[in-house]
């Protein structure tokens, strides 16, 4: 549905009309990702209006001061990676940060990064490892890392020691749903981007909570990115051809596979790895996952696979990275994960060089996420995903074993055997992200919905047994669809979801700023409508 | 094939945009962070491979029709591959030949581009794509102490191809590759002005029919000439000769050599000697058509099946190409064996380096874009400090003297014979 003639012509008189466009061509590469089958039963969600591409906060501003002004609907996004970023129950204008791509400034003193958002995760990276620091990697380099920190989500492979996405902003610039500029933190009082916290605005809960609005609450035009230390060199060696790059382990790091006799010493080990606070990256993926992340091709993967020792022996295993500033560091850390290991009845599972760079880039990069869940069958979901104490996140796994087996085993979604990934973060008193990886056929409605019906089943489930609030608390998965899972765990938690619509409904009176991935005010879901 | 047969590539795409990055790995900086020059300079996501895959399920599905949008869409790019490369780091999804069928099925269905147009009528009245008079194109040979292989017999034919056949300011590359020939010794004719074009270049914007008429009357040509291996300086045509004759089954039974790759086998066995210094440091541009876009052909002829409830994989087994196996080397070997030479490189080579402009159509017709692309890549050049950048493509040299010339810029701009015929 096109823009009413006026509207359209405003915008244009902000951008010019080399950014703005309502051809049909170019705007249904706007309304196309993976899992908008999901919610849509076709990979193409409703066209967008129109798709315009500022180049700075103002033009941002102005965007949305002129969508208040004719009643359109907007959302921005970065890399558009997810349904969240370029899908909503009906047409909007999609606001593509591509040109907001600069890195402001690396404070290596005070450790932060000042970036626009479509400065993509790898990008940052390499720039901060020049300076000996590291930025947050979410889980692909080609994410958005004031995304993953303000409006959603936020995983991190390494985000137990460079921090989950929503504990990373600092100062933030945001325009308000109404066109309003808010800043916050340091930055709101003029006094640098050093803390989101004060002296000035500190919004965070509102502006992200656990996991964002999904561009529900307007647009983040600029965050400063909290940085870490780096101990390895200023630029990644790598070698070798496509699509087996390898790079050499930095000295000042350790990889290692580690495998268990049960689930139960995995978990304890975890737990143990975590409270000794000896990892740059702590994660458990599953068999599947593993073989996935380190070869090159499906041909190559299923060859593997068939060869059943990654089944036999990963059952049970973590990757953990450490990494150190000293020699004497690296072998405390080291000496600590040996009595770990004798404690727990672990044991280093030997990997060629090629495994543990598969291994390594995956934490430091997310690079190898993209291979390790959509390669295989085209699709993929998370099945019910949740972020908790760890203890909690063990009790979730448990319930969902069985039932993804069920699926696995009727040929529904991919049977690999143990799909799960828990990693570790910083935050939640030793928590941990866990994800039931299910991969399925895009294009087999069958497939899609065993996938879905994984979702809810774990999603019901988890309330039911007082563990957690799945589909990442409301910005992913179906369940996450229209605030679903908002409704069914606001009683169960201090009725949370009516403080959410009311503070939507304060921040964007117009309701405006597209919500389909966040919450509406009562009566306005397309189902009640 | 045609376009229906990447359907389930096109329905496959997660839209990742890795196509838009050099791969994650190889980044080092990110001024050079990015492989696609179409989406670098038109921003809108159709400007990349996974929006162009985007369009073309679109197109099938009927949601959108022709427009001078979409058209500008699917070519305002070089077809350069890099996309491809990055995209098939991660993923079994085949972009570069799902956005070649996209351009046939726009030819096939009568939806041209303004600026080809001159070329293939100049392709189908004179058999050239520079627009020329047939009879002038062995001009460039004129003097040349070579034999006339419409006349007699040689070992090898050199073929100098429609750029280097009469873009005047660069005959003198064919010229310095023959005279290394023979003064190598080697049995070495031309087909002088009965030589006609590859037919590679406007295979790449659609143009089907012309590579197999041409591939086949090549073909015909050198087997009267009894030759056993054709030579070329043209990485156009050196993919045409050595990939896409065997992708349309049209194989040449006769061997393919790109010049780099002949002269290095001189210099192997001593035949060439660069003994003169040549104290200059120089810059490598990899060709794409020599580079990724020059790995053998793969023929694959099956099915997909599911294993493991889902996991999709082909049946026989398809091995991807991937860009790993282009001619990298090669060329950079020559260079290094030229006495006093220092070879540096850019931060994007090999199978993820920046297109010189030129490929795809782009060119001919949106010669702005080219430009941009070609001054992308100079500035690159300038980063390392060296004083030219060499290549081994007349398109890639053409495009970058153009852009050279146009910016001002110190940078020269050499073919690699021209350096190694300075140190022989």
């Amino acid at each position: 549905m096109a823009l009413e003639r006026e509207a359209y012509r405003a915008l244009e008189d902000i951008v010019g009309s080399k950014f703005l466009t309502e051809e049909p061509a170019i705007l249904d590469g706007y309304c196309f990702v993976w899992g908008n089958e999901m919610f849509f039963g076709d990979k193409f969600s409703p066209r967008p209006h129109a798709v315009i591409l500022p180049g700075s906060t103002e033009e941002v501003q102005a965007v949305v001061k002129v969508c208040n002004r004719f009643g359109v609907i907007y959302k921005a996004h970065a890399s558009g990676f997810c349904s969240a970023a370029l899908a909503g129950s009906e047409s909007f204008l999609s606001i593509d940060l591509r040109r907001m791509n600069r890195i402001l400034e690396i404070d290596e003193k005070n450790m932060y990064a000042v970036v626009e958002p479509y400065v993509s995760a790898g990008e940052l990276l390499i720039e901060t490892m020049k300076k000996g620091l590291r930025s947050y990697s979410g889980c692909s380099p080609t994410a958005s890392p004031v995304a993953s920190a303000t409006v959603y989500i936020g995983l991190s492979p390494s985000q137990i020691s460079g921090g989950y996405g929503g504990r990373t902003p600092l100062g933030v610039e945001w325009v308000l749903p109404d066109g309003e500029i808010l800043r916050l933190g340091s930055l709101g009082t003029g006094a640098g981007w050093f803390t989101g916290d004060g002296p000035g605005p500190s919004l965070r809960g509102i502006m992200r909570g656990q996991t964002g609005p999904s561009g529900g609450l307007g647009v983040i035009t600029k965050a400063a990115i909290k940085l870490v230390p780096w101990y390895g060199p200023a630029r990644m060696v790598t070698k070798g051809k496509p699509p087996s790059y390898q790079v050499e382990v930095p000295e000042s790091f350790r990889v290692f596979t580690i495998i268990f006799p049960s689930r139960e010493q995995l978990y304890e080990a975890f737990g143990l790895i975590n409270e000794e606070a000896i990892a740059f990256a702590c994660s458990r993926r599953g068999p599947f996952a593993m073989v996935a992340g380190m070869t090159g091709s499906n041909k190559e993967a299923w060859e593997v696979w068939k060869e059943g020792h990654f089944q036999k022996k990963c059952a049970h295993s973590l990757a953990l990275i450490m990494d150190a500033s000293s020699r004497r560091e690296m072998e405390y850390k080291e000496k600590c994960l040996g009595k770990i290991l004798e404690k727990t009845g672990g044991e280093i599972f030997p990997e060629d060089a090629r495994g543990q760079s598969a291994r390594f880039v995956h934490s430091l990069t997310g690079q190898g996420g993209v291979k390790g869940v959509f390669r295989a069958t085209g699709g993929f979901t998370t099945g019910a995903n949740a972020d908790e104490a760890l203890v909690a996140m063990m009790k979730a796994q448990e319930m969902g074993y069985e039932v993804k087996d069920k699926f696995g085993k009727k040929g529904v979604v991919l049977d690999d055997n143990d799909p799960t990934w828990l990693t570790a973060t910083e935050e939640n008193a030793f928590g941990a992200h866990q994800e039931f990886a299910v991969r399925y056929d895009p294009m087999d409605a069958e497939s899609i919905r065993g996938a879905a019906e994984i979702e809810s089943i774990l999603g019901k489930l988890w309330l039911e047994k007082n563990v957690d609030i799945a589909s990442f608390g409301g910005a992913f998965g179906l369940l996450a669809y229209e605030g679903k899972i908002h409704e069914m765990a606001g009683p169960q938690c201090l009725n949370y979801d009516i403080w959410m619509r009311k503070i939507k409904k304060v921040f964007d009176p117009n309701l405006l700023s597209e919500s389909s991935y966040y919450i509406k005010p009562k009566g306005e879901t397309s189902a009640e409508r | 094939m045609a376009l229906q047969d990447f359907k389930i590539h096109m329905e496959r795409c997660s839209r990742c945009s890795y196509c838009k990055w050099v791969p994650h790995m190889k980044m080092i900086d990110r001024k050079f962070a990015t492989v696609c020059p179409s989406i670098a300079n038109y921003n809108f996501h159709g400007w990349s491979a996974g929006g162009r895959m985007i369009a073309g399920l679109s197109l099938l599905r009927g949601r959108i029709g022709y427009s001078d949008t979409l058209l500008d869409m699917i070519y305002q790019c070089q077809m350069d591959g890099g996309c491809d490369v990055s995209c098939k780091n991660q993923m079994d999804l085949e972009p570069l030949e799902t956005m070649l069928e996209l351009r046939a099925k726009c030819v096939e269905d009568g939806h041209f581009i303004g600026g080809h147009i001159p070329v293939i009528n100049s392709l189908k009245a004179e058999d050239n794509t520079m627009q020329s008079p047939k009879g002038e194109r062995g001009k460039w040979a004129e003097g040349l102490d070579v034999k006339n292989l419409t006349k007699d017999r040689a070992q090898v034919v050199y073929h100098a191809g429609c750029r280097l056949s009469f873009d005047r300011e660069l005959g003198h590359v064919a010229r310095a590759a023959v005279n290394l020939l023979t003064g190598a010794g080697v049995d070495v004719g031309i087909m002088g002005k009965e030589e006609v074009c590859c037919g590679g270049r406007t295979y790449e914007w659609g143009y089907k029919r012309e590579l197999a008429n041409y591939a086949e009357r090549n073909a015909k040509a050198w087997k009267t000439a009894g030759v056993r291996t054709v030579v070329t300086s043209c990485s156009h045509c050196y993919q045409t000769f050595k990939v896409l004759h065997n992708k349309i089954g049209k194989k040449l039974s006769i061997e393919v050599f790109h010049i780099t790759e002949f002269l290095a086998l001189l210099i192997k066995e001593k035949k060439l000697k660069p003994t003169k210094e040549l104290p200059m440091a120089v810059t490598y541009h990899d060709p794409c058509h020599l580079g990724r876009l020059a790995e053998p052909w793969i023929y694959w002829n099956g099915v997909e099946k599911k294993v493991m409830g889902q996991l999709i994989v082909q049946d026989p087994p398809k091995e991807f190409r991937r860009g790993a196996n282009g001619v990298y080397d090669v060329p950079r070997d020559v260079l290094t064996s030229i006495p006093g030479l220092k070879l540096v490189e850019m931060p994007r080579i090999r199978e993820y380096a920046w297109c010189c402009g030129a490929g795809g159509g782009v060119k001919e017709a949106y010669p702005e874009f080219a430009m941009w692309t070609g001054k992308e890549r100079i500035k690159e050049a300038e980063t390392t400090g060296a004083e030219a950048v060499v290549t081994a493509c007349p398109m890639c040299q053409r495009n970058l003297l153009d852009v050279t010339t146009e910016m001002g810029a110190r940078t020269k701009v050499y073919d690699i014979v021209e350096l190694l015929q300075q140190a022989v």
